[in-house]
């Protein structure tokens, strides 16, 4: 495995080359969350320079990569043929720029709601056996090492790298072994023709497997992408990700318990909540959880009062989404039907991840709006509105009605805190002196009047008599200590009267010394 | 005489064969033919030669748990069948049996360094549970916790050679060739860290010294250590390399040294463990690792879960019990069993 530097995009960002923009971005976001300067799992590993170096890098192929006519050129110079895309993708592109797909990103637990999600989506402890039918593709991941890996893939549990679909497990353990020795050739291809079976497929297979000599390494970016695959066709319906979850609850009425398990509901319906009046519906499965997802049903009735919400819930029961925003990529329909037959294993996932997304889920939203006509026939979604609308009232009203206003003021709680501000006493201006004026005792009896000091005061702090003091202010030189300690007491009486010392010193001295030299004379 | 030494090291550590071989027979094979000169007295009458599976437990920092998640892990396996001898290979600073809820044994590994007792098997003593034992390491003695090289490289030998399931061995902290040793004689390295950048600073270090250990440990001849070192922290201005990329490298001017350095690269992947997590993000950490490792080092590690953060882990040594026992429905226990399942599961 190369180096991060001199790694391609797609390595770096651990994705196929046949990735939708909706994968690069979510796992641009997933990389740069991991690779922060917080992330305590770095520390020791690499100094902050390289992982800024890192991060830079991951935004430089965020960048290239989202701009077609750029990752064209990109693909070019790594040697990838010309994507034609025959598939879905540019349905797919185009809502995926919007916002970030909420749910994939969370790569921590997220099972993801649709099949493939749980995938891309990385590590999950919990394996959906339908999942791995469906995608075979996933499989092929874990050869790209071949060496160690091979004891370690057949565990389900263990996930060698995050990106590496856990959910192999149903994948054919056959593949794996065979991939192990020749790995590179045999393992992409293996992984292509599932791909092909999607609509994503045409790129992938498309692509040279051999252009790096690299075995081992290139397998692993190429595996990986090769799940992606799968990942693609879900990528092709990434406007699902926010939709599926309604799509879900419905036939999950009953499985809702396992939406019901992430708990960090709130969370969640914060996040959701930033997505404008769009998001309506994908929030309000959120929310559900929160609150006990059954009973509600019976309020779903209830939903059309969304008066109380900002939430579109009103027209027909059923989907919130289509009155919110009319989303411009109908293409995606023709996904979501699949999605729907599979909504059975999305329904096992948790996700308990989304509360560390920041992103909006907005862009799901658009999809749902064409999934919907499936959902109504299930009936389940007009309980999800209903949800929505529910958890609302009861749970965390004020989360809601922030709804309306931005999604910041949902998140940004109360008021800020100012802290107190320590104001130290004020020091003594020093007293303004003319310049030409010379010091005499009355001048600095004045002095220390406009202070408020007593003689007695000041003689506590300059640790000098008050009987020299008076005779200080009272000109009465010829009582006065001989030169060498009158002149460190007139710097201390200075210092401590706010004046210049030495000026004083200077100045008072010559008087005393033409009464001394007048005296003699 | 040195020769010698290093030749009976490099026969112990698990040298992988192939690239691609399924680990766990690679591991197991090699053995064989090595074996006959020595053991061919035993080797008749025992069908089974030597344990399936050394599991060590490191992780460079103290007070990071390995001790109680050894003992823990001991007792998940053997309630799920396994045959288990737990080694206190913490020499100077042994209390696994204290983790365990055992007095202090009468006879330790010391014994049988110092040729008191003739075979490992003379010092393992009941634990009390079924199928787990333990070797313990309390020993008194001054020079305990330094044995010599030759002792070292006896009981690294023997201890494949125990006729149990699973050989768990507690290492002490640090990052001394005593500890690294063994933890390069097993067949599954576990580093245990703690969320916490003291714990996975000392983590990346055991890691990289363990590293660089079996690189020299494995081709003696060869100075690998400083080829790679030097390729891992590069100088201002020059690129960061890959052990991969100097693998590549090598083989443009040698050939069979590229084949040998690749082979050693290969094999090495410890498994993470992260104990005393508390928020989700610690339970991501290890993943985080795992992937960060390879983005920098183009190196695998794997990851074996975590095990959640609990009162219940003190009040158990508190009362000088084992967690899984005197708490088994705790979130830390489940935790171990969790991570034990997935030892398990590596073997298939």
């Amino acid at each position: 495995m190369k180096s991060f530097q001199a790694q391609t995009f797609y390595e770096l960002l651990e994705i196929s080359v046949a990735a939708s923009a909706l994968d690069i971005k979510s796992a641009f976001e997933r990389l740069d969350r991991l690779y922060s300067d917080d992330q305590v799992a770095l520390y020791g590993l690499v100094d902050e320079a390289s992982a800024r170096a890192l991060r830079s890098r991951l935004r430089e192929a965020l960048d290239v990569l989202m701009d077609d006519g750029r990752r064209a050129d990109y693909d070019a110079t790594i040697g990838l043929p010309p994507r034609d895309v025959p598939k879905p993708k540019p349905s797919a592109k185009p809502p995926p720029p919007a916002p970030s797909q909420p749910w994939a990103q969370s790569y921590a637990f997220v099972s993801t709601q649709s099949t493939a999600a749980p995938v891309a989506a990385g590590y999950t402890y919990t394996v959906s056996a339908p999942v791995a039918a469906q995608s075979p593709i996933g499989t092929d991941a874990r050869q790209g090492e071949p060496p160690s890996e091979p004891p370690r893939p057949s565990a389900p549990l263990l996930q060698r790298v995050a990106d590496s679909p856990s959910a192999r497990v149903a994948a054919p353990p056959q593949s794996e072994r065979s991939t192990e020795g020749p790995v590179a050739s045999s393992a992409p291809t293996n992984a292509q023709p599932s791909a092909a079976t999607d609509t994503s497929s045409p790129p992938l297979s498309a692509r040279p497997l051999d252009d790096e000599e690299a075995p081992a390494t290139p397998l692993d970016e190429r595996a990986s992408g090769a799940a992606e695959p799968e990942g693609a066709d879900q990528v092709a319906s990434p406007a699902e990700a926010t939709s599926p979850v309604d799509r879900k609850e419905p036939p999950a009425p009953v499985t809702p318990g396992a939406v019901a398990t992430s708990p960090e509901a709130p969370g969640a319906t914060e996040r959701a909540s930033p997505a404008l009046a769009t998001e309506l519906t994908p929030p309000p499965v959120t929310t559900p959880r929160a609150v006990t997802p059954e009973p509600e049903p019976p309020s779903v009735t209830m939903v059309p009062t969304p008066p109380a919400i900002t939430t579109e819930p009103a027209p027909p029961a059923i989907t919130t989404e289509p009155a919110p925003v009319a989303e411009p990529p109908p293409p995606a329909v023709a996904r979501e039907p699949s999605p729907v037959a599979e909504p059975p294993a999305p329904a096992a996932t948790r996700e308990p991840a989304p509360a560390a997304l920041p992103t909006p889920p907005p862009v799901a939203a658009p999809p749902a709006v064409t999934t919907e006509p499936p959902d109504p026939q299930s009936t389940p979604a007009p309980r999800a509105a209903a949800r929505d609308e529910v958890p609302s009232a009861p749970p965390s009203a004020p989360e809601f009605s922030s709804r309306d206003g931005d999604a910041e003021s949902a998140i940004v709680p109360t008021r800020s805190f100012t802290p107190r501000e320590y104001k130290p006493p004020e020091r003594p201006k020093p007293y303004e002196v003319p310049a030409g004026v010379e010091f005499n005792g009355d001048l600095l009896r004045q002095v220390r009047m406009a202070r408020g000091l007593s003689l007695l005061q000041l003689s506590e702090r300059t640790r000098i008599g008050v009987r020299h003091l008076e005779n200080l202010e009272n000109d009465r030189y010829e009582q006065l200590p001989a030169m060498v300690y009158l002149r460190g007491m007139l710097m201390s009486l200075a210092r401590e009267l706010g004046l210049d010392g030495l000026r004083v010193a200077k100045s008072y001295l010559t008087f005393v010394e033409a009464h001394l030299a007048k005296s003699k004379g | 005489m040195a020769e010698n030494e290093a030749r009976d090291q490099a026969a112990v550590i698990p040298f992988p064969t192939q690239a691609g071989a399924p680990a766990a027979q690679p591991v197991a094979h090699p053995q064989q033919p090595a074996a006959p000169p020595g053991l061919k007295p035993r080797a008749a009458p025992r069908p089974k030669q030597r344990a399936r599976r050394v599991v060590a437990i490191g992780g460079g920092k103290g007070g990071i748990g390995k001790s109680l998640v050894s003992a823990n892990l001991g007792i998940a396996l053997a309630e799920r069948g396994s045959k288990v001898v737990l080694v206190d290979a913490d020499l100077g600073g042994a209390n696994l049996h204290t983790c365990l809820g055992v007095a202090q044994p009468k006879v330790s590994l010391s014994d049988f360094i110092e040729r008191r007792v003739e075979s490992l098997e003379g010092v393992v003593v009941p634990t009390g549970i079924e199928r787990l034992e333990l070797i313990s390491g309390a020993m008194d003695d001054l020079d305990a916790a330094n044995p010599k090289h030759s002792q070292k490289a006896k009981l690294l030998r023997h201890l494949k050679t125990l006729d149990v399931d699973y050989v768990l061995l507690d290492l002490g902290a640090g990052t001394s060739f005593n500890v690294l040793d063994f933890f390069l004689i097993a067949d599954v390295g576990v580093v245990v860290m703690l969320p916490e950048p003291t714990s996975i600073e000392n983590a990346y270090r055991f890691i990289k010294a363990a590293f660089f250990r079996r690189l020299q440990v494995l081709a003696p001849d060869d100075d690998f250590a400083t080829l790679v070192g030097r390729a891992l922290t590069p100088r201002e201005g020059e690129p960061r390399l890959t052990p991969l990329d100097v693998v590549a490298e090598l083989r443009k001017t040698n050939v069979e040294a590229a084949a040998r350095l690749e082979r050693a690269l290969v094999g090495f992947s410890p498994w993470v463990l992260v104990n005393q997590a508390r928020t989700r993000g610690d339970f991501d950490i290890g993943p985080t690792v795992v992937n960060a490792w390879k983005k920098f080092f183009g190196l695998e590690l794997g990851t074996l879960g975590a095990i959640a953060h609990d009162d219940s882990v003190w009040q158990a040594v508190r009362a000088r019990q084992s967690l899984i026992r005197a708490f088994p429905q705790s979130a830390a226990a489940t935790g171990l069993l969790r991570v034990a399942e997935n030892l398990i599961a590596l073997e298939r």
